[in-house]
């Protein structure tokens, strides 16, 4: 099956200064993949080069078989793009911004326009250099649903947005998929990922870190223990590698403070890679 | 999925929103300069004789600079129009610099060419949009003070007015205000977003301009430098000169030749380079 976003050791250098390195990443069709890094890491700068905006200095990269440099216009009439950094046409009103991008597509849907500027509680009459942060995104958040695409690139998406409304940009999201649509989305926001998205690529100094399936990690997580001995001012904390009744058995022979066993969270799980324990891992 | 080849409606879709984003700025600079020109070339009459006297007083090589070669002819309507011309294609010049730079670096210095880059619109459409915007900008106002000079020349100085010689005029230094136009506009595709294309071209209209300057007070032995400025090339009263002496026969074409060769070379090669930026 041919992948929706397939890369193949994509690279991207800007002189002397590396952007991505021979980086190997597919998305297949009908996932919610998230991708993530810390700042610099390379998220934008691959994204930017499967849009074209950059040109790879090596590798290649395809959008539903599609070669990213060479059928880039084929690739934006099927690929809705969410800036991370959302700079629109200061002078504008929001609703002339959206009738100016629906103007470049096929067919206009006025009735699902209006639906999208209500859901995300956006009024169409303001100025655009009036709104805050969160409503610039809201903005680019409609351009983008508005082209009704197969596959939606999003940088950086809930940056801005309050939690009720990631929640309801989350649950669109959701019901895009269910259309059919393929998401991929660069976060720092570790929870939603965990919670969102089926897959996690894992960036660093543009080089690929690992590919984590969420399903798979969250079924092969390992419980933390917490604890804290009576007289002592420092709790201990282990990842639990042995049977958990023969740890309550052990630990019943201290006097606790405080006890605590919690499955990690996948937020513990990404921070060796983002820390750069385990660069063999593939 | 459509053919995704050249589509100019997608180029005109840019261009309508462009044209009406800066249609103020262009109504302002065209407010500006023909009512500029109206004045002036109105006020002819009165001012003939005080403009003799202070071109009297100028010295020759000065005149000279002006396309003027001796104070007689400037009791000449056209005449007074050719060097009141002059100056004001200077300030054409400047205007198509400032509009060029500004159509396709404003978009990635302030960010929105992620924005329409992300839309259903090829980096050829954009171009050729952008590209349409800047030549009307420039032809409304080149045309208001086309108007301006018709209605004052008929007004002013009937008999000797001709709107032939006046479109000439307008017309060959409208290559010359295109070729600035199209220095901005290429340099917009080169630089990066930290420099300024306005500036570099600036400093080149000001440097070719005073090339002829200097070509002039140089006099037989600066000819070479007057080739090397396309405003001293498209002189407005050197080409009334040789319209009204010999019927542009003695008007030396080659430069203006060159001047257009590289206004459409630097207009296509910057279509290819703004495909090939990174943004």
């Amino acid at each position: 099956m041919m992948n929706d976003i397939e890369t193949n050791n994509l690279s991207k250098f800007y002189g002397d200064v590396k952007g991505i390195e021979d980086l190997t990443i597919s998305v297949e069709p009908g996932e919610i993949v998230g991708f993530v890094g810390k700042n610099g890491a390379g998220k934008s700068t691959t994204i930017r080069a499967l849009l074209n905006f950059i040109y790879p200095t090596g590798g290649s990269a395809k959008i539903f078989g599609l070669d990213c440099v060479k059928d880039s216009k084929k690739i934006k009439e099927i690929t809705a793009y969410l800036p991370g950094e959302v700079n629109y046409y200061e002078n504008m009103k929001v609703k002339e911004l959206l009738s100016y991008s629906e103007s470049f597509l096929p067919e206009k849907d006025e009735k699902y326009k209006i639906e999208l500027l209500k859901y995300f509680e956006l009024d169409g009459e303001r100025n655009i250099s009036d709104l805050s942060l969160g409503n610039r995104k809201k903005v680019g958040i409609i351009i983008c649903l508005l082209k009704k695409a197969k596959l939606i690139i999003l940088d950086e998406p809930t940056s801005g947005l309050d939690p009720l409304m990631q929640k309801k940009f989350f649950n669109k999201l959701l019901e895009e998929r269910k259309k059919g649509a393929t998401i991929f989305l660069s976060s720092h926001n570790l929870t939603d990922v965990e919670q969102y998205c089926d897959r996690v690529v894992i960036i660093r100094a543009g080089k690929l870190v690992k590919t984590l399936t969420l399903a798979n990690v969250k079924e092969e997580r390992k419980m933390k223990v917490t604890y804290k001995e009576k007289g002592k001012k420092k709790p201990e904390s282990f990842i639990l590698d042995k049977d958990i009744n023969t740890l309550i058995s052990d630990l019943s022979t201290k006097k606790l403070d405080s006890l605590e066993i919690r499955y990690q969270n996948i937020e513990e799980e990404f921070e060796k890679y983002y820390k750069g324990d385990n660069d063999d891992e593939k | 999925m459509k053919n995704s080849t050249f589509e100019i409606k997608r180029s005109l879709i840019i261009f309508r929103m462009e044209f009406l984003r800066k249609i103020k700025n262009t109504l302002i600079w065209s407010a500006a300069t023909t009512a500029m020109m109206f004045l002036y070339l109105m006020l002819y009459s009165s001012m003939e004789d005080l403009i003799l006297e202070k071109l009297e007083d100028m010295p020759a090589e000065l005149l000279s600079i002006m396309g003027i070669s001796g104070t007689e002819g400037i009791t000449n309507f056209m005449s007074y129009f050719g060097m009141i011309y002059g100056i004001f294609v200077l300030v054409f010049s400047i205007y198509s610099i400032v509009s060029s730079c500004s159509l396709l670096y404003e978009e990635e210095k302030s960010g929105t060419i992620e924005f329409l880059n992300a839309q259903e619109v090829s980096r050829l459409e954009i171009y050729v949009g952008k590209l349409l915007v800047l030549f009307a900008n420039i032809l409304i106002v080149i045309l208001c003070s086309y108007i301006a000079i018709i209605i004052s020349g008929y007004s002013v100085a009937p008999d000797i007015f001709s709107v032939g010689n006046v479109s000439i005029v307008v017309f060959i230094n409208l290559i010359t205000i295109l070729f600035f136009a199209a220095v901005g506009f290429f340099l917009s595709t080169v630089l990066k977003k930290t420099q300024k294309p306005s500036s570099i071209t600036l400093g080149l209209f000001l440097v070719t301009y005073l090339l002829g300057y200097l070509g002039d007070l140089l006099e037989d032995r600066g000819t070479a430098l007057g080739y090397l400025s396309p405003i001293h090339i498209t002189q407005a009263t050197k080409l009334l000169n040789s319209t009204m002496c010999g019927g542009m026969i003695s008007y030396n074409f080659t430069g203006l030749i060159v001047i257009s060769v590289f206004t459409i070379v630097l207009f296509v090669a910057g279509a290819f380079t703004y495909n090939k930026k990174d943004f």
